[in-house]
Formats: C-alpha cells, sequence, structure tokens
C-alpha cells in the first residue's frame, strides 16, 4: 500500500497551508484573545485589586464552554472562523477556477481532498494546543493565585473544542463538495449545523398554537414529557452548541457524546471523500451537484418558511391567538411566495 | 502519446457544446484546432483533460481515460484559455508548486525557458498582466518535458515577438522530444506555420478534419489571362472554390480536378497560365465562407 494513501502530498500540503493563511492568523489570533490573552487579563486584574478570594471574570474557567453562554461574542465567531477555514479550503478553489489548474495536475481527488482536510485541522489543532500550553504555563507560574480550575481542566477544553470543531470542519467540508462557492458552502453549513435545533423550535412553536385551542393537552404529562426528549434530541444533534451550551453533559455521558463525535467527524469526512470522487461538479460546470434533489432541497425551504412565515404573518398583524383558518391560510401565504421566490431564485442563478 | 476521441457529444442542459466529434491525434504530430468563440475548442480541449466529462462517447489518451488516471496527467501539460493562479503565491510560488508536483521536472529545461522569458521571480501572480501570466504557464508546463501538450488560445496576449518564440519552441519541444501538441487557436496564420494536422470546429460540430499537406496540396489556385473572355459554364464545375475575374486576369480557386481544368483553359489559349501557392486562410475563406460560416472570427489579425 503506497504511502500516501495514509498521509497527504507534502507539496499539497504546503500549497494549501498558504492559501488558508489568511483565515488561520485570525482564528488563532482571536482564539488566543478569547482564552491565553483573558486569563492574562483576569490574573493583571486580580492582582490590581489586592488578592481578593477569587479570580474572575468568568463563573468559572473550570468549563470554558460555560462562558460561551453569556459571550456568545466567542462561540459564534469560533463557529465562524471553522466554517470559513473548511470553505475556503475547498469553495475558494472553485471560486478562483484553481481547481482546474489543480485537477489538471497530477493528482487524484481524494488526494487533493486529503490534503485540504489535514491542513484545516492541523491549524484547529495548533490553535487550541498552543493556547492549553501558553495558560498552563500561566497558571504554573501564578501558583499562589486561587484558579478555579487546573492544567488537566485546561487541556480537557483543549480536546473538547477540537473534538467539536473538527466536526464542524468536516461537516462543513461535507456541505463544500456539493455546493458551489465558498459563501454558498458557508451559508448552507451554517444552516444545516444549526438545522435540528431551529427545526425543533420552528416545530414548537406551530405546535404550541396548534394545542392551545385544545388547551387540556397543554398541561399533560405526556406533552412535557416529549417536549423534553424532542428538545433533547435537537440540542445533542445541534453540535455548535456544544461549544456554547454545557447543560446537556450534566444529564448524558460526555464520553458517549465525544466518542459519537469523533465516529460522525469520521462520516463526514468518508462521505465527503467519496462525493468529492464521484460528484461532477466540476466535470459538468454546474453550481449545484445533484440535479435529481433539487426538488427535495425546494420543498425543504418551502415547508420551513410556511413554518416560520405562519407565526411571523400574524404576529406582524398583530394577531396573538389566531384561529386554525387563519393561522393555515399564513402558512399558504408564506409557502407560496417561498416556492416563487424560489423558483424565479434559481432561475436567474442559471441565467447568469 | 497518441489522442483519441471517439463520438464525442457533451450537453449543457438544454445546450449542446459538441455533437458527436471524433478524431485521432498521432504521436509527435501537432493538431491545430481552428473555430470561432462559442465553437466548443475550450470544452473539448477540458475534455481531454478530463477536466469535463462528456455526455456521450470517450477521449483516451495512450488507450487510458485521462479522467480517471491522475498518473498521466504526470506527463501532459495543459495551458488553460485563461492562466488562473492563486492570488498569494509569488512567481517562484508557483514554480516550486510545479516543480514539486512533477517528477520530470527539468531544471536544465526550466533555466533555459527563464532565459526566453524574463518574469520577476518575486512578483505576485495577482500583479502579472496577461501576457505574462501566459509566459508563465508555458514556463510551468514546458519545464517538466511533458509527452503531451494542451494549448488552449496558448498566444493570446503575447506580443509578437514572444509569440514567434513561443512556436519555435513548441516545434523544438515536438523535434528533440517527440512531444504530441493539441493546440486550439484563432490564429491560422501560426497553425499554418506548425500543424500537422488541422480541425475546424463549428457551432460544437466538426467541419473539416484534415493534413496540412493534403489540403495545401488539394486546393491550388490558378492564375490565367485569356485574350477573350471564357465562354460561361466553363468555370461552373464542381470542385471549383472561387473565382475571382479582374479584365482578362482570371483568379481560380481549385479543389478538385485541378489537371482537368487546367486541360481545358489551355485550349483556350491563355496569355499566361499559372499554378500559384495559397494561404490556408484563403483555403478557409473559399471552402467555408460562402457557407454562412462565422470564418471571419476564425480569422485573427
Amino acid at each position: 500500500m503506497p504511502l500516501n494513501k495514509y498521509w497527504p502530498h507534502k507539496t499539497l500540503l504546503w500549497k494549501d497551508w498558504k492559501i488558508s493563511w489568511s483565515i488561520f492568523v485570525p482564528f488563532f489570533l482571536f482564539v488566543t484573545y478569547a482564552t491565553t490573552f483573558s486569563l492574562l487579563f483576569a490574573i493583571t486584574d486580580y492582582i490590581a485589586s489586592g488578592w481578593p478570594g477569587f479570580i474572575g471574570p468568568w463563573p468559572g474557567f473550570l468549563h470554558f464552554e460555560n462562558r460561551l453562554v453569556s459571550e456568545p461574542w466567542v462561540g459564534i465567531p469560533l463557529l465562524l472562523f471553522t466554517i470559513a477555514l473548511a470553505t475556503v479550503s475547498l469553495g475558494q478553489e472553485r471560486d478562483r477556477e484553481t481547481l482546474g489548474l489543480l485537477l489538471a495536475m497530477p493528482y487524484s481527488r481524494q488526494d487533493i481532498l486529503f490534503s485540504k482536510v489535514a491542513v484545516g485541522l492541523v491549524q484547529i489543532l495548533i490553535t487550541l494546543a498552543a493556547n492549553a500550553l501558553l495558560m498552563t504555563l500561566i497558571v504554573w507560574a501564578n501558583a499562589g493565585i486561587p484558579f478555579p480550575f487546573g492544567t488537566p481542566d485546561i487541556w480537557g477544553w483543549a480536546l473538547r473544542s477540537f473534538l467539536v470543531l473538527t466536526f464542524i470542519f468536516c461537516f462543513t467540508v461535507l456541505i463544500a463538495t456539493v455546493s458551489g462557492t465558498a459563501w454558498g458552502s458557508g451559508i448552507l453549513a451554517m444552516i444545516f449545523l444549526f438545522f435540528p435545533a431551529g427545526l425543533y423550535l420552528l416545530l414548537e412553536t406551530n405546535f404550541n398554537f396548534w394545542i392551545s385551542w385544545h388547551y387540556p393537552w397543554f398541561y399533560a404529562h405526556s406533552y412535557w414529557m416529549w417536549r423534553n426528549i424532542f428538545s433533547d434530541i435537537a440540542l445533542l444533534a445541534t453540535v455548535p452548541a456544544w461549544i456554547m451550551d454545557f447543560s446537556m453533559f450534566g444529564k448524558y455521558n460526555p464520553v458517549y457524546l465525544y466518542g459519537a463525535l469523533v465516529v460522525l467527524s469520521a462520516g463526514a469526512y468518508a462521505l465527503a471523500r467519496f462525493l468529492f470522487t464521484k460528484n461532477p461538479l466540476e466535470n459538468n460546470g454546474e453550481v449545484l451537484v445533484f440535479e435529481r434533489l433539487e426538488g427535495i432541497f425546494k420543498l425543504g425551504v418551502v415547508v420551513c418558511f410556511a413554518l416560520l412565515g405562519g407565526p411571523l404573518l400574524t404576529a406582524l398583524a398583530g394577531i396573538h391567538n389566531p384561529g386554525p383558518l387563519v393561522l393555515s391560510l399564513c402558512y399558504l401565504l408564506a409557502g407560496c411566495v417561498t416556492w416563487f421566490l424560489t423558483n424565479h431564485l434559481l432561475k436567474w442563478r442559471r441565467s447568469t | 502519446m497518441k489522442i483519441v476521441v471517439h463520438e464525442l457529444t457533451k450537453t449543457f442542459r438544454e445546450k449542446t457544446a459538441l455533437e458527436n466529434i471524433s478524431l485521432e491525434v498521432s504521436p509527435g504530430s501537432i493538431f491545430g484546432l481552428v473555430g470561432p468563440n462559442g465553437a466548443g475548442k475550450t470544452t473539448l480541449i477540458k475534455i481531454i483533460m478530463g477536466l469535463l466529462l462528456p455526455t456521450r462517447g470517450f477521449v483516451s489518451i495512450d488507450g487510458r481515460l485521462v479522467h480517471q488516471d491522475h498518473r498521466l496527467k504526470a506527463r501532459i501539460g495543459y495551458l488553460a484559455d485563461y492562466q488562473r493562479y492563486y492570488p498569494g503565491f509569488k512567481v517562484e510560488d508557483m514554480f516550486r508548486l510545479y516543480r514539486e508536483s512533477y517528477e520530470t521536472w527539468s531544471p536544465e529545461r526550466f533555466q533555459e525557458l527563464c532565459r526566453v522569458f524574463d518574469l520577476p521571480e518575486n512578483a505576485k501572480v495577482k500583479n502579472l498582466s496577461k501576457g505574462m501570466r501566459t509566459q508563465l504557464a508555458i514556463i510551468l508546463n514546458l519545464a517538466f518535458r511533458p509527452a503531451l501538450l494542451v494549448l488552449d488560445e496558448p498566444t493570446a496576449g503575447l506580443d509578437p515577438v514572444l509569440r514567434r518564440q513561443f512556436l519555435t519552441i513548441l516545434m523544438d519541444e515536438v523535434a528533440e522530444n517527440g512531444t504530441t501538441v493539441f493546440i486550439s487557436t484563432h490564429n491560422l496564420h501560426e497553425l499554418e506555420r506548425i500543424c500537422d494536422h488541422l480541425a475546424i470546429l463549428h457551432q460544437g460540430r466538426l467541419l473539416g478534419l484534415e493534413s496540412l499537406e493534403d489540403l495545401k496540396q488539394k486546393v491550388r489556385k490558378i492564375q490565367a489571362a485569356f485574350a477573350n473572355p471564357l465562354p460561361a459554364g466553363v468555370l461552373q464545375r464542381d470542385g471549383i472554390l472561387n473565382v475571382e475575374q479582374s479584365g482578362r486576369v482570371y483568379s481560380i480557386t481549385v479543389q478538385d480536378g485541378l489537371d482537368e481544368l487546367t486541360a481545358e483553359l489551355r485550349t483556350f489559349k491563355p496569355l499566361f497560365l499559372d499554378l500559384a501557392d495559397i494561404s490556408l486562410e484563403e483555403i478557409f475563406i473559399h471552402r467555408m465562407g460562402g457557407e454562412g460560416y462565422a470564418i471571419k472570427q476564425i480569422l485573427a489579425p
């Protein structure tokens, strides 16, 4: 078995490292600012305030993720940077038409994808490991300060973040193999990554309207039991939420959860590799690959917008408790408008 | 390397870009492809390079399907119609990318080419002009001594001196290494200098495919002057592509039946009668210009 089956081509690694540098540097600086620098600022403040009993500003650095719940400016950019790393590596090659240059060279499609994924994951790993190392050194150098966490917690955070971001990266690469441009891939990845939680919220909001007309159900124990089950499933299936909401790990064993994440990441990469090798995206000069799935995608968009449009239109019209007829009309209106717009948008996209 | 294009059809949704194209390119030959804009030249080249898949038919290179065989690409040089590079890369980075990607990269050949095309190694590729980008592509694709060169409008953007130098290099490459060249261009004058075979593509269909030598042998021009005008009907026969008359002087382009026509014209006691060479451009104007083809688009100034 040739070695390059297991190891990316070094020239491609060099090339991919070079073209993703523009995203990697801000990603690295951002994570460093949000972690190592935040720790340094906290220590400076602690010393300046005369060594009080506890060190802030976090509820506890023990779980880095906890901090992200109250500070979405950290979690959201972390997610966006990871998506950008993945889309830039593949989508930008298409946008700039350099993929043609690469495909005319003596590399297989597997070689090309393998190198991109390897570079992206190494960049995430370097960023997290470097910051974990820096924070460890800072903690060791300030042994007198009562940190609410220890070195194992820092490295635990780095490992958990790596696993979550690896999944987000691999999933985005998977989307990028079946989508057109870098922007398109990024937006689609965001939609699908948040789809479980988004769909759950959409269904729950609409369901609440319908059962409110049969109020005894609203107080039924079974309703709340199923609601909690579905809510947990939606939250667990929304992986980006794992770095923003730590509460679910009180209920479920993190080993199983992260184990599942590793399997899912590997599965996303394997599927991306299969699709990138098989799909005729570049081969046919098309924007969307699987033409036969277009109808399903359109139907999905229409259903989601109808469900969104129902409550939204009634709220905009100032109707707080719409009856079944009004709500159904709103669904119909939102669905028809979306169907019309989607068709015209696709036609316009093709004509251009 | 031998290229076989067999009953190739390519459609993009409703549009047929190529229709039932068949041709063969012999190893060590220079094969020219001409056609107006939108004729399907770039599509055909992309299919040959494995960058597009045909809807029907196939292209094989040395009996192998290139889109399934990335190792085959290690022996193929490709100049696209427009050179796309990584914007953040410098010229030297592109050299490195190719040097490390092709095992047959020749430092000596690279130095030779760099002497002809003087490119600033430290310049960013995004700052290069179209002509300089083409020069860079020429260096990159000739330095690894390819067995097959696929060139899509390779001289676009080059000044006349560099254009001539490039064509000379190309002919040297064929003579020294037996490289096969598949070249698409608007410019018939260039092809006339270098090509062995020529194909004309128009609206996705192959209009003609001939050896240049045969073509020039077959199509000739008779220039003759007569004391009296020729009787009507003498020049109305199959095989005559064009007749121009200026006073008593006739200029007749003949594709078939040259000997018969010459013999007949001699019976009218011409004041003089000569056989003249005809340029490729004239051949195509006469063969296709009258049939409504966009021949002017094929003829670059």
